[in-house]
């Protein structure tokens, strides 16, 4: 990775703050934060918005003597009400729950530094019932019930379970063969499904996935 | 579905290998990446991308609906080298802000073209859309 933040400096004085206050900005009254300002809202723009001020070192946690530049609190109590009676989350609260809004919630939680005290040891294992009965005979993992497997969910599944310690509740071989099914051997890149096209996006989160499955030779990554 | 998908085929060493002989193909995946620096399908997805942030800077509910199949086709993966093939050069160049009336409701008509090429799964009945 590029650290480009000096160069943002140099080129935009105060530039980092400037972004944040942005990012900032598109904080709604009910703690959620809309895409653009045109005002759509979704769990995903407020786990984006944690993981850039993150990033930037702006969270409200990471200046502690400064006076935050968004609500936290107001922040946390919405991804809290995106929970469901399953454990999992949804991307508004009472929506259905699905691993890629999962992630969402559990990764801005885990930036909040507010996971392990909100769900606890309880509800991590009802999460991560979820999340297990998400690997398909196939080894592959998707999204939600009943749905088709799709090895971006290698990623968001994954790292999901990754950040309240679950990874080992599925079949990691499993899970690493069906990945690896999903290759082009010869032109290189990974497809959702065996027979597939393969694209960059999928290609980025099937190594992802092999990442958190401690694939020999990978960089390891960070869930959050 | 990506921004840019192929020009390969997933699965191609399932049925050579069994499982336990899988391996990840590094040299080969970094090169997949490396080419998406030059091939223009991806430049044209960005172009697509650019001109749906243009539209919906004109923030009226017909470019509301625009926006959205723009959306779609530039989110769309499966046959984008010949979909970038039938968009003429006039279209590929423009500066899509200063588009009149007309010749936006044009662009509509092709975007829509787009996600009926894309959702034609059948190869052999692509042709059928064919700008």
């Amino acid at each position: 990775m590029t650290d480009g933040f000096g160069e943002l400096e140099k080129r935009l004085p105060d530039g980092k703050m400037k972004i944040a206050k942005y990012i900032a900005s598109l904080q709604q009254p009910n703690g959620t934060f809309a895409g653009d300002q045109w005002g759509e809202t979704d769990s995903r723009f407020l786990f984006c918005g944690f993981l850039a001020l993150s990033l930037l070192g702006m969270l409200p946690t990471q200046r502690p003597n400064e006076p935050p530049i968004i609500d936290l609190t107001a922040a946390t109590d919405h991804i809290k009400a995106c929970q469901n009676f399953d454990g999992a989350f949804g991307v508004a609260p009472g929506a259905e729950s699905h691993s890629g809004q999962v992630y969402t919630c559990v990764g801005a939680l885990t930036l909040a530094g507010e996971l392990d005290s909100y769900l606890g040891e309880e509800g991590k294992d009802r999460l991560g019932a979820w999340l297990s009965e998400r690997q398909l005979p196939s080894g592959g993992l998707n999204g939600r019930p009943e749905k088709l497997v799709d090895v971006c969910y290698s990623w968001w599944v994954l790292t999901s379970m990754a950040m309240i310690d679950r990874v080992h509740w599925i079949d990691q071989k499993k899970l690493t063969s069906f990945i690896l099914q999903c290759q082009d051997p010869d032109q290189g890149g990974l497809a959702d499904r065996p027979g597939d096209m393969v694209d960059v996006f999928h290609t980025c989160f099937g190594i992802a996935g092999l990442s958190l499955l401690r694939y020999p030779g990978l960089v390891e990554v960070d869930p959050a | 579905m990506s921004l840019a998908a192929g020009p390969g085929r997933g699965g191609g060493a399932s049925a050579a290998q069994l499982p336990d002989e899988l391996q990840l193909v590094v040299d080969k995946h970094v090169a997949y990446v490396q080419s998406l620096d030059t091939v223009r399908q991806y430049s044209f997805a960005m172009r697509l991308r650019r001109l749906t942030l243009t539209c919906s800077s004109a923030e009226t509910n017909s470019n509301t609906i625009s926006r959205n199949i723009f959306a779609s086709a530039a989110y769309t993966g499966a046959w984008w080298p010949c979909i970038y093939s039938t968009i003429p050069r006039h279209y590929q160049e423009k500066d899509f802000s200063t588009l009149s009336s007309a010749a936006y409701m044009r662009m509509e008509d092709l975007a829509r073209r787009l996600v009926m090429i894309h959702t034609c799964s059948i190869p052999a009945r692509r042709s059928k859309y064919w700008l």
